[in-house]
């Protein structure tokens, strides 16, 4: 088997991941939708990124896009992905073969499913183990249980040999989690990962993936709409909307002083304990149709700042500070008119 | 094109999916669609010609021409008569043959179908609507039929009977009833835990307009689906039971025993068992054929698939 | 009662069901000892039959004798086998058991059978996982046109044409026999034909919802190479539908033979049931009815118990 470090590219320098002008397009009935519309970002080891969206916002697209796990076509794929320098846009099946598990893992929203209903988990966990390393499955197995261990299932020597639909909701995505580290790949991607959890257990999976970055250098992207997780486990944060980057920043920074209104709309919308009695705010309108866009700015019609220049052309991102990026033109007069109010 | 002054409203979302389609749209998809088209073109040539056999016939069906036997198809004999398909041992035209034979295949096809549909429909429905003790004794003969060679039970019954068209069709309806019960039960089901019984059985309706006027028509789809490829199986089954001689007796003549006549002078008259074989071949693909477009387009996405492809829907937006 | 015990009883009732039919059926075509002995029989001879054979007892009699000497494995006594009634003073004499001509007629049945199933089982599995893989393409073009020919061409007919194709025009292989492997290949492909297409129909269907699963592309993102998630992580879902096909289309293989075995005059039990039907042979009928309903009652029975195999929820009892 190939190792990552063999693959044409590879450059120890060069960043983890680093995603530039990633555009997705489908095919559809009312003529081509870009669900995900000049993406970039980067991502370095051991770092998290969180995106934060509605859904349709192209959050999932994009990440799916990075692994080409878009069947294409429908899905017509352009820019640039690189993982250590590997381009990993229309390459090589062998190649994406290759990054995926070890380089690069990915887990989903709905763990249940998104098991094999007819294979034991011990062996859907070390597959990939079994088959790149050689290794039979006596040893396989034993690998399994010491990762079911390292994502805290109780009693993994036994669970080993049952089947997912044994599992509850919260133990599945944690042998998911099991599955995607199988490899020891250098990011984990996952997509809303606590959404179809209780909200106990969200926290309990959200703390081990927390855990899990720390402990083992793990970068993770982290796809949610819920602010309050971009909050607590974010190094950098990238809003989107309608396929867009409309807002990115370190954490912090953009918590502390949303640039563009829809950031600003979001966080407006989030219950905060310290001003509990004002009311939450509400974003107007519904998410827009991606066959439908409005012109110029997305966001416009929503938008309570929107003014006569925002129809004329679309809001490119433009670097407003230390890694701050933000995607709206009246930045300038939105904050000066704050100012002035207050 | 949508006013982009306005925010978007939900009532802009929901226009663009309702594009409105005639059925000249219909129409026009079909003629696009050349494997439809053929399928239904021939299923529509086979009732002309099973309607108006007597006048479209291009010769008697039993018109012996003792002169013009064995003729290869595209032959003309001595009398000067054109043989399409040629003819056979006694000299009769094959092509008028193959006509009337199709008469009784695809009779015995669809009032076969028809009934068993009736029958089984019937019980499914009331089966899977009242549940309890009906629901048990017709799923257990359901079951237990079903789990019987069908062929084996059908030659034994008529050799017990004897052959014949009647008996035919009564054998038919006894082994693929449970075919339509089955989808049927499923379906009532489905339908009797639906929003839309629920609302009926609120307002008081009894249960036969229930069954009748509530479920029925939103089970149809999927039965005449499933009528369409019981009509190929039967029209098969018919070949076979003919071709062993414990179907449609003779003088009476289908493709089944068509066959089973040439069989004898295979070596020498080849078209004599090719064409009325053929024939069934064509019959029950074209019915194949349009039993999957019809479960397509019943398929609100796949409708829209099929159609969008083919009109020019798509060109406008 | 468990699952297993309860469908073992319920198939040997369906199959008492079907014995006792065909017993009372084959009493409707009239007197049984008429039918031994031809019109020209004597009515000393037929009486001595009738008495010979238990015929006078009330039918209710006969049918449970029947039952009870079924029960040891006796189907009675061919009315044409080696039959040479007068005068036999014993049943046992009177011809040739049905059971002993039936089970020598088996392996022929078998072999045929199974050569059509070693062919239509990996093919149509292939064909119908090959078009799911890639819908639309010009592979699965190729496998709905030839699954939709299969499923509409008749049987006999096919055979037919093949023999003179083969047979007659090109002189390649037998026409007809018993024989090795030369004999068995036409009846095969003919038999093959009609599985193929429905075991490729239905793997492709149920191959296509599998790969729109979730799981699939968690696999994809985990680094599982395509063909082992097609052929390992989603056949193994797809299988249930898949082994029913598989199922029905074996028990049409066993009484389709019957058209087969005609056509190519291959002595197995479908060429023993015409043969036996068109000669009346009451006796030699019933016993083949049986044998051929209980080898489809067996072949539904052991498809229904390989669900568990696939579906870790039945063996654990989390019901269906």
């Amino acid at each position: 088997m190939i190792n990552i470090n063999d693959l044409p590219g590879y450059d120890d320098a060069a960043p983890l991941l680093a995603v530039d002008n990633l555009c997705v397009t489908f095919e559809s009935f009312e003529g081509e939708v870009a669900a995900v519309d000049g993406v970039s970002f980067t991502v370095n080891p051991g770092e998290t990124l969180c995106i934060v969206g509605e859904s349709g916002s192209g959050k999932s697209a994009s990440q799916m896009a990075i692994l080409g796990l878009l069947s294409t076509p429908p899905a017509i794929i352009s820019g640039s992905v690189r993982f250590c320098g590997i381009e990993l846009v229309h390459a090589p099946q062998s190649t994406l073969f290759t990054v995926r598990g070890s380089g690069v893992s990915m887990i989903f929203q709905d763990a249940i499913t998104s098991l094999n209903p007819s294979l034991k988990v011990g062996f859907q966990i070390a597959e990939v183990f079994c088959a790149r390393t050689g290794s039979d499955r006596a040893s396989g197995r034993k690998y399994a249980i010491e990762l079911m261990e390292r994502v805290a299932i109780p009693d993994a020597s036994h669970r080993v040999d049952d089947y997912p639909f044994q599992f509850s909701g919260g133990m599945c995505q944690r042998i998911m989690i099991a599955m995607a580290l199988a490899l020891n790949p250098k990011i984990l991607i996952a997509d809303e990962p606590t959404t179809a959890l209780d909200v106990t257990v969200q926290r309990q999976v959200m703390e081990l993936l927390k855990s899990l970055s720390k402990n083992a250098d793990l970068a993770l992207v982290l796809i949610t709409h819920d602010l309050g997780v971009a909050a607590e486990q974010a190094d950098k944060v990238m809003v989107m909307y309608a396929g867009r980057t409309v807002e990115t920043g370190l954490t912090d920074a953009v918590f502390a002083k949303p640039y563009h209104p829809y950031t600003q709309a979001l966080l407006s919308s989030m219950p905060d304990v310290t001003n509990n009695f004002n009311r939450l705010g509400i974003i107007s309108g519904s998410p827009p149709v991606l066959t439908k866009l409005p012109e110029g700015c997305s966001f416009r019609p929503r938008c309570q700042f929107a003014a006569p220049m925002c129809r004329l052309n679309r809001p490119q991102l433009f670097v407003s500070g230390p890694s701050r990026a933000s995607a709206c033109l009246r930045v300038n007069d939105i904050f000066k008119k704050k100012s002035s109010n207050v | 094109m949508v006013d982009l002054s306005k925010p978007l409203s939900p009532t802009d979302v929901d226009e663009s999916r309702q594009v409105q389609l005639g059925w000249t749209d219909y129409m026009r998809a079909i003629l696009q669609d050349y494997i439809t088209f053929f399928a239904l073109s021939f299923v529509l040539l086979l009732i002309v010609f099973t309607l108006g056999a007597d006048f479209l016939a291009p010769h008697e069906p039993t018109g012996l021409n003792l002169r013009d036997r064995m003729l290869p198809p595209g032959s003309i004999g001595r009398g000067g008569d054109f043989y399409l398909l040629g003819t056979d041992e006694l000299g009769r035209d094959l092509f008028t043959r193959l006509i009337y034979g199709a008469r009784v295949s695809v009779s015995v096809g669809v009032l076969g179908a028809v009934l068993s549909a009736i029958v089984g429909v019937t019980a499914g429905l009331m089966a899977g609507y009242h549940g309890g003790l009906l629901e048990d004794i017709v799923m257990r003969l359901v079951d237990g039929m079903l789990s019987l060679p069908s062929l084996l039970v059908a030659l034994f019954v008529l050799f017990i009977l004897g052959g014949g068209f009647g008996n035919l069709v009564l054998v038919f309806l006894v082994l693929h009833w449970m075919v339509f019960a089955r989808m049927a039960r499923g379906l009532a089901l489905d339908a009797r835990n639906s929003a839309y019984v629920q609302a009926a059985v609120s307002q008081g309706c009894k249960s036969g307009r229930i069954i009748l006027r509530h479920i029925l028509p939103n089970v149809m789809a999927p039965i005449l689906v499933l009528f369409t490829l019981e009509i190929a199986v039967l029209i098969l089954s018919e070949a076979s039971l003919s071709f062993l001689g414990f179907g449609v007796q003779p003088p009476d003549a289908s493709w089944g025993l068509m066959i089973s006549g040439g069989r004898e002078h295979i070596r020498s008259a080849w078209w004599l068992v090719a064409f009325p074989g053929l024939a069934i071949f064509f019959t029950a693909l074209s019915l194949n054929l349009l039993a999957n477009w019809a479960r397509a387009i019943t398929d609100p996405v796949q409708r829209w698939r099929w159609l969008a492809k083919r009109t020019k829907f798509r060109k406008s937006k | 009662m468990p699952y297993t015990l309860r469908r073992i009883l319920n198939s040997i009732l369906l199959l008492l069901v079907t014995i006792s039919f065909v017993f009372f059926a084959g009493r409707m075509i009239g007197d049984p000892a008429l039918n031994m002995l031809g019109p020209g029989a004597t009515p000393a001879a037929l009486e001595k039959l009738r008495v010979v054979a238990g015929l006078n007892d009330p039918l209710w009699q006969q049918y449970l004798h029947y039952i009870g000497r079924l029960l040891t494995g006796d189907l009675g006594v061919s009315y044409r086998f080696g039959f040479s009634v007068i005068p036999a003073l014993d049943l046992k004499e009177l011809g040739q058991p049905v059971i002993n001509i039936v089970l020598e007629r088996l392996p022929a049945t078998f072999f045929l059978a199974g050569s059509a199933l070693v062919v239509a089982v990996p093919l149509g599995i292939f064909m119908g996982v090959t078009a799911a893989a890639h819908p639309r393409s010009i592979a699965d073009r190729i496998v709905t046109a030839l699954s939709l020919a299969g499923v509409s061409v008749v049987q006999f007919w096919l055979g037919l044409m093949l023999i003179v194709l083969f047979s007659v025009q090109l002189g390649w292989l037998p026409t007809g026999g018993y024989g090795g492997f030369q004999h068995v290949i036409l009846p095969a492909l003919t038999l093959a034909a009609r599985p193929i297409g429905r075991i490729a129909q239905v793997t492709r269907s149920t191959m296509m919802d599998e790969l729109a699963k979730p799981y699939i592309i968690t696999a994809q993102a985990k680094g599982v190479q395509n063909h082992r998630i097609v052929y390992h992580h989603a056949l193994k879902n797809a299988a249930i539908p898949i082994v029913t096909m598989i199922g029905d289309e074996t028990s049409a293989l066993l009484t389709g033979a019957i058209l087969v075995e005609k056509i190519f005059a291959w002595p197995g039990v479908g060429l023993l049931i015409i043969d036996s039907l068109s000669r009346s042979d009451l006796p030699l009928i019933q016993a083949s009815i049986a044998v051929v309903a209980a080898l489809v009652i067996i072949v539904n029975l052991l498809v229904d118990f390989s669900y568990r195999y696939f579906k870790p929820e039945i063996i654990l009892g989390r019901g269906r």
